[in-house]
């Protein structure tokens, strides 16, 4: 197993609420297309933000945004920007698209964190992945993930603390998870109070 | 916890060139008054976010302050349209996705 060395990320993980539920009531022609309506979209505005998608899993969209020694702050403010523009799209565009088309609404959640990751090859034989992002911060945000609302936001302590203050003012603790036995802030954003630009 | 890195937002109050120089321009920064408090602590003063409850002892704030000398402005490359533009752009993909 080779190890690329580390790098400080911020990943977002968003996904289908109840899609599991959803799916099995939808007739399988359907399927594919319920999907890919979300996925498909998602990638493009995490592509335009200047992220990249992980890897699709079923319904979920892993987001990374690379970030760098020096410069890291426009790749912080242009991530929470990105996940503000999902959930927008989401709820405005791609959601009403669905019901216009006999599909369920859809509705996202996500969870993010900023924190440092792995770059591994992992080679096991016969997956043509060849590198893996390994690291806390990937489980982590994935945890943050289930604790979140349909239709809303919750991201981790170390995201919360490189926000720009304009969004440090939208977020709100709750309850910690809990991470090696020990307590992790989680905040909800409220990107009801504003509609950015 | 410890921070491993930290952001203070400032806020321009002032930017103007300085007659007479040769790109010499004059700009005054406050920390963002929406969370940061200048307070007096055990007669010193500090500043304190209120947000975050973190306090940074003035003469810490003024080493920090130094560590700017150097640091380019930094602007994003990425371009994104407003929410409004870009709402338009995404129905018109998402149309073409599932025509």
């Amino acid at each position: 197993m080779a190890n690329h060395g580390s790098i400080e990320i911020v990943v977002i993980y968003a996904d289908i609420v109840s899609s599991t539920e959803i799916v099995n009531k939808l007739p399988e022609s359907k399927i594919p297309l319920f999907y890919k309506i979300f996925c498909n979209e998602l990638y493009k505005i995490i592509n335009d933000f200047g992220g990249f998608v992980y890897k699709p899993v079923g319904d979920e969209v892993i987001g990374v945004f690379f970030i760098p020694e020096t410069g890291w702050i426009p790749i912080i403010d242009n991530s929470i920007r990105c996940i503000s523009y999902i959930r927008y799209v989401t709820k405005y565009v791609i959601s009403p698209i669905a019901e216009s088309i006999s599909l369920p609404k859809i509705q996202c959640r996500i969870g993010a964190d900023y924190g440092v990751a792995q770059i591994v090859d992992i080679g096991v034989e016969g997956i043509k992945i060849s590198a893996e992002i390994l690291g806390n911060v990937m489980n982590v945000a994935a945890k943050i993930r289930g604790k979140v609302y349909p239709g809303g936001v919750a991201i981790g302590q170390k995201y919360y603390e490189q926000l720009h203050t304009d969004y440090k003012l939208l977020c709100k603790k709750i309850n910690p998870i809990i991470i090696n036995e020990v307590k992790y802030n989680v905040y909800h954003v409220n990107f009801d109070n504003i509609k950015n630009s | 916890m410890k921070r491993e890195k930290g952001r203070i937002d400032f806020v321009i109050q002032e930017f103007e060139p300085i007659p007479g120089s040769n790109n010499l321009f004059r700009i005054s920064m406050i920390p963002d008054p929406r969370v940061w408090e200048l307070i007096e602590e055990d007669g010193k003063e500090a500043w304190y976010n209120k947000l975050d409850r973190v306090l940074i002892p003035m003469e810490e704030f003024k080493k920090a302050v130094k560590t700017m000398d150097g640091i380019p402005i930094v602007m994003s490359n990425v371009k994104v349209e407003n929410i409004d533009d870009y709402l338009k752009k995404s129905e018109k993909r998402v149309k073409e996705d599932v025509s």
